[in-house]
């Protein structure tokens, strides 16, 4: 199981377009970012398409610059229960 | 309330991102982030391409299951590329090597066998078996020469991906202990020809600059160097100064469109080779304007010039190499600046427009960034530069355009070598695993340095030999002729990436006198042309250093354990060792002049030597958050093994502008730039107030003033400009081979594939290496995309798929292929032209045709 978070660097105008864009990919998710041209968002495996064979699609979109990966989890573990205190 | 790990690591995962990017977002996004005490978190720097990027790897239970661009190193900012993603992964490939695999027939090594699980004392058995015979041999043929004519048989093909002490090791086993220069890594072909450059111009290697300058610069120029595929966080660093500077611009130089002509301001295509003459219409446009900065060169700078006609580095019968007359002189002659001005003189803007193919108007505006005083340029090359049958020159002719300015030594104003591998400065370069050189730039041919590396390595004068070994072309010659009989690649993919492999490369690892091993994680092209494979650890599988592109030095500790009986290249270079009394690799006449040596082994002597075994260790490597770390070399032999290597290594360069910071600091840096003197990393070099290294050499300078104190001893302190023309290249296209082929990387694969298509992902994402061209030449040649095409040279013949729609555009005339699939061995149809300076491949420039396959 795959979940990674990536900075989508857009065009500076298209920020919104690439926002719509990614959103209506399945197991993706823009956070917030549009204003800057930096969206950040996160990618998860599908039934279809792992995270990696997701993301590398990014670079396709109209508008994006780069798409750059920060963090990926790639345990078994994803769906194990936790628990913790939440301040 | 009840969660899952998902919305914990979720919820870390856009934190780190949001983090990076500077973005804020509403705090029930990030709220769960926090530490998750069943990870073991700790820095470690990539495995791929010399950037350098600095990786967070999470483990648990013994294996690496997560991964974060590191937000504390400098290099990344936190930012990681898409083969980041993969790192972790290129551990756990199926077919994983992990035991030594020997070919034999009838339970007895045999060169016609099929490969046959072994042990590890079987594996150095014979190894040892063949190189003591081999050893024999070479002592008769040296018999009665002077130290300085001695030859082996014995030779070594290593890596810039060799950890650093993996590198010095290696270097000190083949040097010292069985008297062989025949070690040469795979930098060879990526990095010499910027070698050759700095050593001429600076008397120094490696960058002045560093990568601060992508914030600094005002204008960026790229030759030949596909930033935004190859080294993607610079590219990501360039393209946020870009849009966020007023003013700043990108030139982007190549011979066929790629990525970064999307961001480029002046995007320029020339023809192959004309890059030589276009750098000097620049210098010409500079002094014809007088806008050189008179002060600069009249204090810091030398003029020279270099013979020509110098041939292709082929084999001396080749008619290429008979019809040179200066084959690979390099002999640099003073002039003055009138005869430099005037050498400059026939490359005006007409002539090389037209040379070059790129519209004058373009060819204008690049010059007019280099010769603006107001602008700041920092200049970026890679393999274009390098890979370049005159690259030496050419790396030269960039640095006279940022000498003629002065724009150089500061921030922003940066002629900047970028670096393929993780360690081709740190380990390859400073370590000096080349068949020339000693550490920290002293070179085996002068006596005087011969001498500082005997006495720190405490053995009789005279036992380094004082003849440069085999580089890396000569030695796939040499293995095909049958002058080498045992032959050690580590680290690296050698018989895919030597240049035309049918004719040297192949029938040298298949000679039958030769034995040739093979240490490797995976069973690439290579191990399964070997005759000895050894699975070999990697990565965090062991503690290591790597130096990248900008004198930054990083180390890491071990994160897990190597699969099956897979053993460090560390680990085998050492244990190899044990295997040889000193009376078996000496000749006599050198054992009388060191008989407390009798009887001893290469290893005591070598490693026992009261410097390398002076560390304890432990038992566990100790992090300062009360972390532990396994550390398999220094288990095994009985002291902290890394430790004792790098401080052994570093004494040769302290003190001499090559200073590394002592050991443990390392640990707790995201790296540091050398010189690092008195704890402090230097930025830019040669320049008062950022090099300390520039009082020491001209304590009377102004402040802020240069001083190229590499070149203290040989010209009072000036960079050297170096005059050179055009010259073509050892083939062109013709009638019957009528198209250049050019030869490269992706962004998805790294070298040769031998980690990256391991990745599943990665594969999908990139199968097999396709046949970039113009669309007009498809059609001429009846072609078309998706279609596949057979390509042919002199030398060999591949096929592959036609791909004219791609991320590259060749222009009419040129084709692409990448050279990382080993189902489509491209390097079946390079040349091995070579700079006959440097002895680098060109990679980049060859004749074929194409016709329906």
């Amino acid at each position: 199981m795959n979940l990674c978070s990536l900075i989508v660097h857009t065009l500076p105008d298209k920020g919104s377009e690439v926002e719509r864009a990614l959103n209506g990919i399945p197991g993706v998710e823009v956070h917030g970012g549009v204003a800057e041209g930096k969206l950040i968002v996160t990618v998860e495996d599908t039934e279809t398409s792992p995270a990696s064979d997701t993301m590398m699609t990014f670079n396709d979109i109209e508008g994006v610059i780069n798409a750059t990966l920060i963090y990926h989890y790639g345990g078994d573990d994803l769906n194990e229960e936790v628990i913790r205190e939440l301040n | 309330m009840s969660l899952t790990r998902r919305d914990f690591i979720k919820s870390n995962a856009i934190a780190a991102a949001a983090a990076t990017a500077g973005v804020t977002l509403p705090a029930s996004k990030t709220a769960l982030a926090g530490d998750d005490p069943d990870v073991r978190w700790d820095k470690a720097p990539c495995r791929f391409c010399g950037t350098g990027c600095s990786v967070l790897v999470g483990v648990k239970n013994g294996r690496i299951v997560a991964s974060q661009g590191d937000p504390d190193a400098p290099v990344n900012k936190g930012l990681n590329c898409i083969k980041g993603y993969f790192l972790p992964k290129i551990m756990y490939g199926k077919d994983r090597l992990t035991k030594p695999l020997l070919r034999k027939k009838n339970g007895k090594y045999d060169k016609n066998g099929d490969f046959e699980e072994v042990s590890w004392d079987e594996a150095f058995d014979i190894m040892a078996q063949k190189w003591k015979e081999s050893l024999k041999k070479s002592w008769e043929e040296n018999k009665g020469k002077p130290v300085t004519k001695i030859t082996s048989r014995v030779a070594m093909f290593g890596s810039g991906q060799w950890t650093v002490w993996e590198g010095y090791a290696a270097a000190k086993l083949f040097k010292a202990g069985f008297r062989s220069n025949n070690i040469d890594p795979n930098a060879r072909h990526c990095m010499a020809s910027a070698v050759g450059a700095f050593i001429r111009g600076f008397g120094i290697d490696e960058p002045m600059g560093c990568y601060d300058d992508l914030e600094h610069a005002d204008v960026f120029v790229l030759w030949g160097s596909n930033m935004a595929e190859m080294h993607p966080i610079l590219w990501s660093r360039l393209t946020d100064t870009r849009l966020t500077k007023p003013g700043c611009e990108v030139h982007v130089l190549s011979t066929y469109k790629n990525r970064c002509f999307e961001l480029a301001d002046n995007g320029m295509v020339f023809k192959p080779q004309t890059d030589l003459a276009i750098l000097n219409y620049i210098a010409n446009y500079i002094v014809q304007n007088k806008a050189y900065n008179k002060e600069f060169i009249e204090k810091h700078v030398q003029f020279n010039k270099t013979p020509t006609d110098i041939g292709y580095g082929l084999r001396p019968e080749d008619p290429r190499e008979k019809r040179a007359k200066n084959r690979m002189k390099g002999k640099l002659t003073k002039i003055s600046f009138e005869e430099y001005a005037k050498s400059l003189e026939p490359y005006t803007l007409e002539y090389v427009s037209k040379l070059s193919g790129v519209p004058k108007q373009q060819l204008l505006r690049l010059a007019k960034v280099y010769a603006d005083p107001n602008k700041k340029v920092s200049s970026y090359w890679t393999m274009g530069f390098n890979q370049h049958t005159r690259g030496v020159w050419v790396n030269g002719l960039l640095y006279n355009v940022h000498l003629l300015m002065g724009k150089i030594s500061e921030p922003g104003n940066s002629p900047f070598s970028l670096t393929g591998q993780p360690s081709a400065c740190g380990t390859a370069r400073e370590v000096g695993t080349f068949s020339h050189r000693l550490p920290a730039d002293l070179v085996v041919k002068k006596k005087a340095h011969r001498d500082i590396a005997e006495k720190i390595w405490k053995l009789p004068e005279g036992t380094i030999p004082g003849k440069p070994g085999y580089h890396a072309v000569l030695m796939m010659r040499k293995l095909h002729d049958g002058a080498i009989d045992c032959y050690w690649q580590m680290c690296n993919n050698q018989l895919q990436a030597g240049a035309n492999m049918n004719n040297e490369s192949y029938p040298g690892y298949r000679n039958p006198n030769a034995f040739v091993v093979v240490s490797d994680p995976y069973p690439t092209v290579s191990a399964q042309a070997a005759d000895l494979v050894l699975p070999t650890a990697m990565w965090t599988e062991k503690e290591g250093a790597y130096g990248n592109a900008e004198r930054r030095t990083q180390f890491w500790r071990q994160q897990v354990k190597a699969p099956g009986e897979a053993k460090s290249d560390l680990w085998q270079i050492m244990e190899f060792s044990k295997r040889f009394k000193m009376e078996e690799v000496w000749p006599p006449e050198l054992m009388a002049k060191a008989p407390e040596y009798q009887g001893k082994t290469l290893y005591e002597v070598l490693f026992e030597n009261g410097q390398v075994n002076q560390f304890p260790f432990e038992g566990k490597i100790k992090d300062d958050r009360g972390n532990e770390y396994d550390n398999d070399e220094s288990a095994h032999f009985g002291y902290y093994v890394q430790k004792g290597l790098f401080e052994e290594y570093a004494s040769f360069g302290r003190g001499h502008g090559h200073d590394l910071a002592p050991f443990d600091m390392y640990h707790k840096a995201r790296g540091l730039r050398w010189p690092v003197v008195d704890g402090k990393e230097t930025l830019f070099r040669f320049r008062e107030g950022y090099d300390p290294y520039v009082a020491k050499f001209n304590p009377n300078g102004a402040k802020g003033d240069v001083f190229f104190y590499g070149n203290a001893k040989k010209n009072g302190g000036r960079a050297n400009i170096i005059t050179a023309p055009y010259e073509p290249p050892a083939e062109s296209p013709d009638e019957e081979y009528p198209l250049w082929l050019c030869t490269g990387r992706v962004l998805e694969h790294w070298h040769s594939g031998s980690m990256t298509r391991r990745v599943p992902e990665l594969y999908r994402a990139f199968p097999d290496a396709v046949v970039f061209m113009n669309k007009k030449d498809a059609r001429k040649y009846r072609l078309r995309n998706g279609r596949l095409a057979k390509i042919q040279s002199r030398r060999g013949e591949i096929i592959c798929k036609v791909e004219t729609r791609g991320r590259n555009q060749p222009p009419e005339g040129l084709v692409f292929i990448p050279w990382f699939d080993a189902g489509r061995l491209v390097n079946k149809l390079t040349l091995d032209a070579t700079d006959p300076l440097s002895k680098e491949t060109d990679y980049k420039k060859c004749a074929v045709k194409i016709t329906r396959a």
